[in-house]
C-alpha cells in the first residue's frame, strides 16, 4: 500500500492482517481515523514477507485464516526475532485458543465484532510497548557501541571501576 | 452277457475248496435220494431234488460252480449206470440248467430272501419252469439219441422229467437260497415256540394224511389232504417265507416218502400217476404258501416302513423348539405339538378341537388386510408376527401357515409353524429406539453446528459493519452533523447487538453436553456395527475389525461417540457406493495412541478424499457428496474436540480414505469434574 510514506524508522505502523476484505478495510479506516499509519494484508504470508525488525508498530492479526493462520504467523514472527506486539482478533470466542495466543506473547485477544474504543486502546498500548522496547534496545545498542570505541587501556580502567 | 454277482462270497482258498467238495458230496447224496423214487426198471426218477440243489449252488456261489455241478452229476450217474455217454448227458444237462436258471434269476433281479411276491414269481418262472425245462430237455434228448429209450415215448417221459425237476427246484431251491443268505432263527422265543409247534403240526398232519394210520372208514381219502392248507396259511401269516418254505419241504418229504411206498391218498393207481397227482397237489400248495408268505412279508415291511417314517416325523415334530399346529378348515385344532402346550400352559390333548384363533388372538380372518386371509385364497400361505398372552407373560410369536390342498383341489387343513421371536423383537425394538435417539442427537448436533457455522459467517460482515460505522463516526467528528453521528452510533450499536445475539445462540447450543463417563471403545464400536449391520449388509460391505486388546477405558459420552462412528461408517459406505463388488471393505481398528489416549481408525476402500477437500473437509457446509449438508464431519470433529481428542483425515496409500480420531483415557479426576 502506501508503504513509502511511512518508511521512516521512527513513525510506527499498525499492520492489519485479515482474510476478510471488508473487515480488513474497516479496521484500517478505524485506525487511520485515530491518526495512525496503517498497512493491510490479506494473508499472513504477505505480511511476513514485508515486515522486518527495524520497523516499529504493532499487528492486528486474525486467528482463523486459510493457509498460515494467526497463531502460526505469531510463531514465525518470534522465530525471526521480530518483537512487534500482537493483538489477536477472532470471530470464534475460543477460550483455549486465546489462552494459547496470550501465553505465546500476544498482547490481547478481541472477539469480533469489537468496540472501536477497545481496539484503539489496545493499539495505543501496543505502540507504547513497542516504543519502549525499541528505546530499551537502542540504549543497549548505544552502550555496546560506546564500549566498542574504548581503547584497550580504557577498557581495563572501566573494568577496574566496575569492580570497585 | 451280464456277469452275475454271487449272493455269497468265499473269502479264502480253503473255503473255496471245501465248498466245491461239499457241493460234490451233497450232489452225490441228493442223487441217491432221487434214485430212491425211480420208476421200476428205468433210470427216470419221479422226484429229483438235485436240480434244486444245483440251481441254488450256482445262484449262490457263482458260475464257477457250474463245472463242479456238472462233474458231480457225471460222477453220480457213472457210478449208477456205468455208461459214459449217459453220465455225460446228465452232467451236461445239470450244468446247463443250473447256469441258465441262475443267470435268469440274477438278470431278473431276484432277491433270495423271497420276501416279495415278485421274487416268488421270478423264482417260479425262471427257476422252476425255465431251468427245469432245460435240464429235462437236455437230459432226455441225449439219452434218447443214444438209444437208451424208445423215441415214441419221448414227450411223456420228458414231461415227467420236467415235473420231477420242477418240483425239486420249487421245494428245495427257496429253502437253500433263503436260509443261505439269512440263517437266523425267529427273533423272539415266543415266535420260535410257535414255529416249533407249527413244525410238529405239519409233521403230524403229514403222518395222519399219508401213512394210512386212520381206519379206511374214517380216512375220507383225498379230501383229507387239504388239511395242510390251514396249517400252511397259518405258517404264511406268522412266519417268514424261508420258514414257510422249510415247512413245505418237510411236508413234501413225508408225502413223497409215503406215496412211494404205496400209502396215502395219492397212492393206489400206478406209481407214475400217483406221483403226478401228488406233484400237482404239492405244487399248488407250494405256490399258494410262498405267494401268501411273501405277500405277508411285503406287508410287514411296508408297515415297518410306515412305523419308522411315522416315528421319524413324530420325533421331528415332538422334539423341535418350533410350535406345530394343524387345524381344520374352520380353524379348529387337529394337532398341536408339545411345544404349543408348553407355550400356552396346556396339554396338547386339551387343545384339540379348540379354535386356534383363541390361542393366537389373531387379526380377524375375514378382515381384508389380515395375513390370515391369504390362507384361504392364493397363495394359500401367510406369515405374521403377533403378540400373544401366555402364562409367562406376553410373547411374540411368528407364524408361518400353509393351507394343505385336498385331492379335489379344495383347501383342506391348515398347518402352522410358530416360533417365539420375543427376544429378537425386543432387540429390534431396542436398536430401533436407539437409532431414533441417535438421529435426534444428530439433528440437535446438526442444528448446533449450523448455528455455529452461521455465526461464523455472519460475524465477519457484522464486524465490518460495526467497525466501518465506528470509523465513520470518528471521522465525522463530534461537532459535524450530530444526527449523522447519532445514526452511525446506532448502526454500530445494532450490529454489536446482532453479534451478541449470535454469540448467545452459539453458547446456548454448545451447552448441550451429555455426561462423560468411562467407556470401552471396542464395545462402542461393536454397538455401532450392530446398529449399522443392516445397512452394511445391504451395501454388501465386508467389515474387518482389528480391536486392540486390554485398552484402557476412554472418557466418552457414549451416544456422541456412537454418533461419530455412525457418521464415519456411513461416509465410508457411501464413498464405496460405486465400487466394484469385491473391493468394498470397511476397516476399523483401535490401538493405544502415542499421546496416551486411545486411537480409532475408520478406513474404506473407496476412491479416497479429493485432494482439494483434504484441508477443509471438516468445515461446516463442505461436502464431497451430492446430497447432504456437509455437517457430519464438522459435528464429528466438534464432538471429538469437546472430548479433548483430535479427528483428522487422510488417504490410504493403497487407495481409500481413512479417518483417525483419538480419545483421552478416563481418569478419576474427570469423574470428579464431570
Amino acid at each position: 500500500m502506501n508503504r513509502a510514506k511511512h518508511s521512516a524508522a521512527d513513525s510506527p505502523t499498525v499492520f492489519v492482517v485479515d482474510d476478510e476484505a471488508d473487515v480488513r478495510d474497516s479496521v484500517g479506516l478505524l485506525v487511520r481515523s485515530a491518526g495512525l499509519a496503517v498497512e493491510t494484508f490479506a494473508t499472513a504470508g504477505e505480511f511476513l514477507h514485508v515486515c522486518d525488525r527495524e520497523r516499529p508498530g504493532c499487528v492486528v492479526l486474525d486467528v482463523r485464516m486459510p493457509g498460515l493462520n494467526g497463531l502460526a504467523a505469531q510463531q514465525q514472527l518470534l522465530k525471526r526475532g521480530i518483537t512487534l506486539p500482537v493483538i489477536f482478533v477472532s470471530g470464534h470466542g475460543d477460550i483455549a485458543m486465546a489462552v494459547r495466543a496470550v501465553r505465546a506473547g500476544a498482547l490481547d485477544f478481541l472477539e469480533k465484532p469489537f468496540n472501536d474504543q477497545a481496539l484503539l486502546d489496545r493499539v495505543h498500548k501496543a505502540l507504547e510497548i513497542d516504543a519502549e522496547n525499541r528505546a530499551h534496545a537502542a540504549a543497549e545498542a548505544e552502550i555496546a557501541r560506546r564500549l566498542q570505541t574504548l581503547t584497550p587501556r580504557e577498557c581495563e580502567v572501566m573494568e577496574r571501576l566496575i569492580e570497585g | 452277457m451280464q456277469v452275475a454277482t454271487p449272493a455269497l462270497t468265499l473269502r479264502t482258498n480253503a473255503a473255496e475248496i471245501i465248498a466245491h467238495l461239499g457241493v460234490f458230496g451233497a450232489y452225490f447224496l441228493a442223487v441217491q435220494i432221487g434214485r430212491y423214487f425211480a420208476l421200476p426198471q428205468t433210470d427216470f426218477s419221479l422226484v429229483w431234488p438235485v436240480t434244486g440243489l444245483a440251481l441254488a449252488v450256482v445262484y449262490l456261489l457263482g458260475r464257477r460252480f457250474v463245472v463242479t455241478v456238472a462233474l458231480a452229476a457225471f460222477a453220480a450217474h457213472f457210478v449208477l449206470q456205468r455208461v459214459v455217454l449217459a453220465a455225460a448227458a446228465a452232467g451236461l444237462g445239470a450244468g446247463v440248467a443250473a447256469a441258465v436258471g441262475a443267470w435268469l434269476l440274477h438278470r431278473s433281479g431276484f432277491r433270495p430272501r423271497i420276501e416279495q411276491v415278485g421274487d416268488v414269481l421270478r423264482f417260479v418262472l425262471f427257476g422252476a419252469l425255465a431251468s427245469s425245462a432245460v435240464s429235462s430237455l437236455v437230459g432226455s434228448a441225449v439219452m434218447y439219441s443214444a438209444g437208451m429209450a424208445p423215441w415214441q415215448s419221448f414227450a411223456s417221459l420228458w414231461w415227467m422229467c420236467w415235473v420231477a425237476d420242477m418240483m425239486g427246484i420249487l421245494l428245495v431251491g427257496p429253502v437253500l437260497t433263503a436260509w443261505a443268505v439269512d440263517p437266523g432263527l425267529a427273533a423272539t422265543a415266543r415266535l420260535r415256540l410257535e414255529q416249533g409247534a407249527l413244525l410238529a403240526s405239519v409233521i403230524l398232519a403229514g403222518w395222519v394224511v399219508y401213512s394210512d394210520v386212520l381206519p379206511s372208514g374214517l380216512a375220507m381219502s383225498k379230501p383229507l389232504s387239504y388239511c395242510i392248507f390251514p396249517l400252511m396259511i397259518w405258517a404264511a401269516v406268522r412266519c417268514r417265507p424261508k420258514e414257510a418254505a422249510l415247512l413245505l419241504l418237510v411236508y413234501a418229504a413225508i408225502a413223497v416218502a409215503y406215496t412211494n411206498t404205496g400209502h396215502g391218498p395219492f397212492a393206489g393207481v400206478a406209481l407214475q400217476e400217483d406221483f403226478l397227482s401228488l406233484h400237482a397237489h404239492l405244487g399248488m400248495l407250494s405256490l399258494t404258501t410262498l405267494l401268501l408268505a411273501s405277500a405277508m412279508a411285503e406287508r410287514r415291511a411296508a408297515e415297518q416302513a410306515v412305523r419308522e417314517s411315522e416315528a421319524k416325523y413324530r420325533l421331528m415334530v415332538e422334539n423341535q423348539t418350533d410350535l406345530v399346529v394343524k387345524t381344520d378348515r374352520d380353524g379348529y385344532v387337529l394337532f398341536a405339538s408339545p411345544t404349543v402346550g408348553e407355550t400356552f400352559g396346556e396339554t396338547p390333548e386339551r387343545l384339540l378341537g379348540k379354535p386356534f384363533r383363541l390361542l393366537v388372538r389373531a387379526a380377524d380372518k375375514d378382515h381384508p388386510e389380515s395375513p390370515w386371509g391369504r390362507l384361504f385364497a392364493p397363495p394359500w400361505c401367510c406369515y405374521l408376527e403377533q403378540p400373544v398372552q401366555t402364562p409367562n407373560g406376553q410373547r411374540w410369536l411368528a407364524w408361518a401357515a400353509k393351507t394343505v390342498m385336498e385331492e379335489n383341489g379344495e383347501p383342506g387343513a391348515v398347518v402352522a409353524v410358530g416360533r417365539d421371536v420375543t427376544e429378537r423383537r425386543r432387540a429390534e425394538d431396542e436398536s430401533r429406539q436407539y437409532l431414533e435417539e441417535l438421529a435426534h442427537v444428530g439433528r440437535v448436533s446438526a442444528m448446533g453446528e449450523m448455528a455455529a457455522g452461521l455465526a461464523h459467517e455472519l460475524n465477519q460482515p457484522l464486524c465490518a459493519i460495526t467497525t466501518y460505522s465506528q470509523a465513520c463516526r470518528r471521522l465525522l467528528g463530534a461537532n459535524v452533523a450530530p444526527e449523522l453521528v447519532g445514526a452511525m452510533e446506532r448502526v454500530a450499536a445494532n450490529a454489536q447487538r446482532a453479534g451478541e445475539i449470535i454469540r448467545h445462540m452459539r453458547s446456548f447450543v454448545r451447552k448441550d453436553d451429555p455426561s462423560v463417563g468411562p467407556a470401552d471403545i471396542n464395545a462402542l464400536i461393536k454397538d455401532v456395527l450392530e446398529l449399522t449391520s443392516a445397512e452394511l449388509r445391504r451395501s454388501r460391505v465386508k467389515v474387518e475389525v482389528r480391536l486392540g486388546r486390554d485398552l484402557p477405558a476412554v472418557a466418552a459420552a457414549r451416544i456422541q461417540i456412537h454418533q461419530v462412528l455412525v457418521n464415519l461408517i456411513r461416509n465410508a459406505v457411501e464413498a464405496m457406493g460405486t465400487d466394484a463388488e469385491g473391493a468394498r471393505r470397511l476397516l476399523i481398528s483401535t490401538a493405544l495412541d502415542r499421546g496416551g489416549g486411545v486411537a480409532v481408525v475408520v478406513a474404506d476402500t473407496g476412491p479416497g478424499l479429493p485432494v482439494g477437500l483434504l484441508d477443509n473437509i471438516f468445515e461446516p457446509f463442505v461436502t464431497g457428496k451430492t446430497e447432504g449438508l456437509g455437517l457430519g464431519l464438522s459435528i464429528s470433529r466438534s464432538i471429538v474436540e469437546n472430548h479433548g481428542g483430535r479427528l483428522f483425515a487422510g488417504n490410504r496409500p493403497g487407495g481409500g480414505a481413512e479417518f483417525h480420531f483419538s480419545l483421552p483415557v478416563f481418569s478419576q479426576d474427570q469423574a470428579k469434574a464431570g
